[in-house]
């Protein structure tokens, strides 16, 4: 025994560093656990762009929020230690003005060749090429027809009238170059409305392969020259003349940005195509007078290189196609000013109306409506969409725990909340400005810049959000089930279901015979009995309450007519609401909406609501804006003459100090409050929170209290400094890691196989099949069309799925046996995933050949290709290195904890085999 | 003869009959000229529009007529807003939009404006009161741009008698360099060297001044602490612009004192050995005090205009910027509160050196 006792003291050292080690173990978890983000702090400041690449190199600021234009991102790349984060946030096009030159009313409904003839017999020869729309109009029981003509005698030539020529324009736009030269390849080239990007984008990307819009000048000259010479004009020197006057084109170029060399670039093409151009730099005043304040027939414009700013992604998309394609929401020519020519298109107009109001029974009805509107809407190419404008962010690359947001880049909802610095509890970031005259933060009509926006994200948790990589709505602070009986039944709404009625002032029943067409069960336990910054509980009254408010603004007549903007905004979906149920023991909300997707996520999202600040904090609000509007001069949504209310500004925040002082003890105001709450707020609780409230109005000197995984606690205006603290508070329900995302996979098609019996070819009148293997995250499918040389589609369709992640697309023997021999035919392939938004794209030629078989023998010869073109690619993309589930990179103390205890057991055997 | 005082009143009186014509030409050239109209038409257009699109894509069956009245109502809201018609609606001719700005601008009524660009100076919210704008922005000017002009001006007032007194000596051919050297480099270049040496660099001085706004309004908090604070952010910007104005000043009091030094009195000043200090104090400078004044106090007026892209460079919007985004953004309000403090300060300066002109040269009131 005695020669064990040497190791007496090594192994009870040993022992004891194990066993204080496995004590701190539990403790680290705990700390690797606490709710709330991943740092401590979060210090925001204001950096001029030209300082960001020294700031970043020298780290003092770990990220840069405002997204920055390719000339400026330029200037960091290859700065030490930095990275740099992309998403397609800008969208670049050219807007044509298609106003008719000539509009001719005419008493009955005529036909294109009596409205000719009718012309003609007054002497004026029109060409029927020239007219370019027919419809009717109905006034004082008269029927009228209205021809609107692209070009006509004494009137002259809008070649932008035509449709053919609009489509041309395409052709004539070199999309690659310039988002490689001119974006410096911070742009990806955009054939329409949507970029590859955006999910819909797989569903359509067929129809935008058939078109092909590829840089042809030449096809574009053929185009343009038919179109002209039918309707009379003349090349003369080059220039295209009609009537002997030159036809003219006025290009309104931007010149603040890479615009004005997409001007320059299609100035250039329409010279050579042999229009006479005027090419006009206007800065935005200027431009926007021009552009949206001249009538377009009036013709002080022809081209307008426009830009639009994208802030997200939507799996099904609704408004985009509207906002770009239709007349109906005013963003085409005319803007919907009554006193202005407008393009007509009623087809659009429908069709998109029924994709915005969700007019749809099934999901391939929806996307059935989306092809046709996209198809329409190219082919009438009012505007030639040229690129996708990567904005982009720099982070410092010691920066864990980012997110990409494929629609929203770093200013992902995501990154502030996990970002971090191993070994830092502080993260500092850096923004244009921290704030401005128009960060107004008010939660009714606030939030329109986004030096408010970016900030606000950090300190509230959404109900709900769209997915980082697909757009999908998904629940984030509120789960909810979905039960439907859409999209034609309905169910019975209870009849003991709430809504607020703005005349009575309080809530009342719904009654009998009320029904909607779903019924959303919203789990709010995350929020209820979670606290407010300030302390006090979130209770089910500060839900009731603020939509009952929301209620008033939107329906209230007076409340209404003050705040139009933020009724009108608002209205669409409240009109939905056909009743609330509201279950405070089970910490859960029932919402009655008449609303019907096929997608039920996106019914979950349709019936949230997400309480963002405590409840007495709206009521005096209300009070400052609406009820003493005349003495306080303030408004929810910002209007010229009127200061925005805004719950971080000084004065603001003293008067609604003030405000909030008087409802102390004040039995009127409980009431009022009671009635908005249903009777679910005492006294004892209604003082406890205004103290709270002037508590932490009277420490931060800012009436933004949330609930968020950061305190707004300093907001320095003038120095434009702002600080956030973390909310740790143990009833917070979310942890670093809880919405960290990484990097997007994007789907890539890695292998494609031809089986035919020719080996590369296919062989005509056999069965050929082409098996493609993907890389992404599934679910997976692929998409092929087939087209032959002149570029028509022969074949379209999805393929066979084999496993996983292959697919196999058959051409059938009574398919190939149409194509021709020796003939290259493109094949595209697309694969898209149900996770990533953007596609992976190949094009594969295949060439047809004769074959004749034995009659033993029929050899089927795989061959195995690469694919040979990947389109949009976006050079300056991070690569996909991190799949979707890959779980949060929260610090593990495992490993620390292993080497330790290796250590001590080399150290207890090193001691343990010395000699004494 | 008429005494100082009468001459002194007289002057005073034609500045102010300057100032009120100068008021009277700004307004007709801001209203009068119909450039002020012409903006805010097309501010009405645009601000009509984004609310009739918010209307329809709230509403997308609302019906034509309805867009209709609402468009109407919307027009004459702003129109009325910006001052294009009166309560009745009836259009107010350019004229009289002129003359009203001239009666607000004589009265110091300077009003609020409503653009966002100009609030953004401060930062405030808009509408904001122009009068607190130019209050906020022009002390940001006067401790940078007029310390730094008056610090330059002293050191040039005792260097330049002395090198003009030895001219042709290295020391003046140096100072002549130095002049040329840094009349031909910009003044943010430098400056912005200046920041990545002693700012990013050393580490020595802040980069941006925004952060001495928040030490200025608690200034009295603390005097002196706050007084150090302020220093830690102004010497920088102060050093530079000593250093890229010292050169022209010393040059230009050079010269002109140069014409002194070579007059006869002087050189007789030097023969009977009076120290050289005697000689450009009392012989050198005081003769030349007159233009030298006028060259001082017309300076330091003027660098209440402050410098638009050195402001940018320092991030320290002071009076340069305000001027720069009141213009792009057409607003009448602040530009012309900017002028009616410009050409007022402009003008008592002046005034001032009427004054001083009597006082250190009677022969002044004979004329």
């Amino acid at each position: 025994m005695n020669r064990y006792k040497k190791y007496t003291f090594p192994l009870i050292l040993m022992i004891g560093v194990i066993l204080s080690m496995l004590a701190i173990l539990p403790i680290s978890e705990a700390q690797a656990v606490q709710p709330g983000p991943a740092v401590d702090k979060i210090i925001a400041r204001r950096y001029a762009i030209a300082d960001v690449p020294t700031v970043m190199a020298k780290g003092e600021i770990d990220a840069y929020l405002f997204s920055l234009r390719p000339a400026q991102a330029e200037q960091l790349r290859g700065v030490p230690g930095v990275k740099l984060i992309s998403a397609a946030a800008g969208l670049i096009e050219l807007t044509l003005n298609n106003a008719p030159v000539h509009i001719e009313r005419l008493p009955g409904k005529l036909t294109a060749d009596d409205v000719i003839a009718q012309l003609k017999q007054r002497g004026i020869n029109v060409p029927r090429r020239a007219l370019v729309n027919l419809y009717y109009e109905e006034e004082n029981a008269t029927t009228y027809t209205v021809a609107e003509f692209g070009a006509f005698p004494g009137k002259g030539v809008n070649p932008f009238a035509f449709r053919e020529i609009r489509l041309a324009m395409n052709y004539i736009v070199d999309r690659a170059s310039f988002a490689s030269a001119v974006m410096r390849g911070f742009a990806v080239p955009m054939y329409m409305f949507l970029s590859p990007y955006d999910p819909d984008y797989a569903l359509v990307a067929d129809i935008v392969a058939k078109y092909e819009f590829e840089y042809n000048p030449t096809y574009a000259k053929q185009i343009v020259e038919g179109v002209m010479k039918d309707i009379g004009a003349a090349m003369e020197g080059g220039v295209w003349k009609y009537e002997g006057k030159p036809v003219n084109v006025i290009l309104i170029i931007r010149p603040e940005d890479e615009r004005r060399d997409l001007g320059y670039m299609f100035n250039a093409e329409l010279k050579l195509l042999g229009f006479d151009t005027t090419p006009r730099e206007l800065p935005f005043a200027q431009a926007i007078d021009t552009i949206y304040g001249t009538d377009p027939k009036d013709f002080e414009w022809h081209v307008y290189t426009a830009g639009w700013g994208k802030s997200g992604i939507d799996k099904y998309d609704s408004g985009t196609i509207a906002q770009f394609c239709a007349p109906w929401v005013g963003y085409m020519p005319g803007w919907g000013e009554t006193s202005f020519w407008n393009y007509k298109n009623d087809v659009l107009d429908n069709l998109t109306q029924r994709i915005y109001a969700g007019d749809f029974k099934s999901k391939e009805e929806r996307d059935a409506l989306y092809r046709n509107a996209t198809e329409l809407c190219i082919q009438e190419s009012i505007r030639i969409w040229v690129a996708a404008r990567l904005d982009t962010w720099p982070v410092r690359e010691e920066v864990k725990g980012v997110t990409l947001d494929v629609g929203a880049g770093l200013r992902g909802i995501w990154n502030m909340r996990e970002m971090y610095v191993e070994g830092r509890n502080t993260l500092n970031v850096g923004h244009l400005y921290v704030w401005t005259a128009t960060s107004e933060w008010n939660v009714f009509g606030g939030f329109t810049d986004v030096y408010s926006v970016d900030w606000e994200r950090v300190t509230y948790d959404p109900s709900s959000w769209n997915h980082p990589f697909n757009g999908r709505p998904i629940p984030f602070r509120a789960q909810w089930a979905v039960f439907t009986a859409g999209p034609d039944g309905q169910l019975d709404v209870p009849p003991t279901a709430k809504v607020w009625d703005v005349n009575k002032n309080e809530w009342v029943s719904v009654g009998p015979g009320v029904k909607a067409k779903s019924k959303v069960v919203i789990d709010l336990s995350k929020f209820i009995d979670a606290k407010w910054h300030n302390g006090m509980r979130i209770t089910m009254a500060d839900i009731v309450g603020y939509i009952a408010l929301w209620y008033e603004i939107t329906y209230d007549p007076a409340y209404s007519a003050l705040e139009p903007r933020v009724a009108s905004n608002n209205k669409p979906w409240m009109d939905t609401i056909k009743g609330w149920e509201f279950n405070d023991q089970a910490k859960t909300m029932t919402v009655y909406v008449d609303y019907w997707h096929f997608d039920e996520n996106y019914i979950g999202a349709w019936a949230v609501v997400t309480p963002i600040n405590p409840l007495e904090v709206h009521v005096a609000s209300f009070e400052l804006v609406l009820d003493r509007r005349n003495e306080t001069n303030m408004v929810f949504y910002r209007r010229s003459g009127y200061e925005t209310l805004s719950l971080v500004v000084p004065k603001h925040v003293s008067l609604v100090k003030d405000t909030l002082l008087k409802y102390k003890n004040n039995n009127d105001i409980l009431s009022k409050v009671n009635k908005l709450t249903d009777g679910r707020m005492s006294m004892s609780e209604w003082n406890s929170r205004i103290d709270a409230d002037v508590n932490w109005i009277n420490t931060y000197g800012l009436a933004w209290i949330s609930q968020g995984p950061f305190m707004l606690t300093k907001l320095d205006t003038s120095a434009q400094i702002l600080e956030l603290t973390a909310f740790r508070d143990p009833t917070y329900p979310f942890k670093k890691g809880d919405w960290y995302f990484g990097y997007p996979v994007r789907t890539e098609i890695v292998g494609v196989q031809l089986s035919s019996p020719v080996k590369d070819k296919v062989a005509i009148g056999y069965d050929a099949t082409i098996t493609a293997k993907l890389s992404g995250l599934p679910p997976l499918s692929l998409k092929y069309i087939l087209r032959d040389p002149a570029g028509n589609i022969i074949a379209t369709g999805y393929g066979e799925k084999a496993a996983e992640d292959t697919f196999v697309v058959k051409l059938t023997a009574d398919l190939t046996k149409n194509l021709k021999p020796d003939t290259p035919y493109t094949l595209i392939l697309i694969g898209v995933s149900e996770q990533v938004a953007e596609p992976g794209v190949v094009r594969q030629v295949l060439v047809a050949t004769k074959y004749e078989a034995t009659p033993t023998t029929l050899p089927t010869t795989p061959t195995t290709t690469t694919p040979t073109t990947t389109t949009t690619p976006p050079t300056t993309s991070p690569a996909p290195t991190t799949p979707v589930t890959t779980p949060a990179p929260a610090p593990s103390i495992m490993p620390y904890l292993v080497a330790v205890i290796v250590v001590v057991v080399l150290i207890a055997v090193v001691l343990m085999l010395r000699k004494k | 003869m008429p005494g100082a005082g009468t001459v002194i009143a007289r002057r005073g009186l034609i500045l102010l009959f300057s100032f009120i014509l100068i008021i009277v030409i700004i307004s007709a050239i801001i209203e009068g000229s119909g450039y002020s109209k012409d903006i805010y038409d097309a501010l009405v257009r645009e601000s009509v529009n984004a609310e009739i699109m918010a209307l329809r894509r709230g509403n997308p069956n609302v019906t034509d007529s309805f867009i209709r009245e609402y468009r109407e109502n919307l027009t004459i809201y702003y129109r009325k807003m910006y001052g294009l018609i009166d309560e009745q609606g009836r259009e107010i001719p350019p004229y009289v939009r002129m003359w009203n700005l001239v009666k607000r601008a004589l009265t110091l009524d300077l009003g609020k404006t409503d653009k966002v660009e100009v609030a953004n100076v401060v930062p405030t919210i808009a509408p904001a009161s122009v009068f607190e704008i130019i209050a906020t922005v022009l002390p940001r000017t006067i401790i940078v741009v007029t310390v730094g002009e008056l610090i330059v001006v002293i050191i040039a007032l005792l260097l330049a008698p002395r090198i003009a007194y030895r001219h042709g000596t290295l020391v003046d051919r140096l100072v002549v360099a130095y002049a040329a050297i840094f009349t031909a480099i910009p003044i943010w270049w430098l400056a912005m060297i200046f920041i990545q040496i002693f700012g990013y660099q050393l580490g020595l001085f802040p980069t941006s001044l925004r952060g001495v706004a928040t030490v200025l309004n608690k200034f009295w908090d603390n005097p002196l602490l706050n007084f150090i604070e302020v220093l830690k952010y102004i010497t920088l910007p102060i050093t530079v612009f000593v250093i890229w104005s010292l050169g022209s000043w010393l040059y230009g009091l050079r010269a002109m004192l140069l014409r002194v030094v070579r007059e006869d009195y002087v050189t007789v000043a030097k023969a009977k050995g009076l120290p050289e200090k005697d000689i450009t104090r009392k012989y050198v400078l005081r003769v030349s005090l007159a233009p030298v004044l006028t060259n001082v106090i017309l300076a330091l007026a003027s660098s209440l205009g402050g410098m638009i892209i050195t402001e940018s460079v320092f991030d320290w919007p002071g009076m340069g910027t305000l001027y720069y985004n009141a213009i792009t953004a057409a607003d009448s309000q602040t530009i012309m509160g900017l002028f009616v403090v410009y050409v007022g300060v402009y003008l008592i300066a002046r005034f001032i050196l009427e004054i001083l002109y009597i006082i250190i040269d009677p022969r002044v009131r004979v004329k």
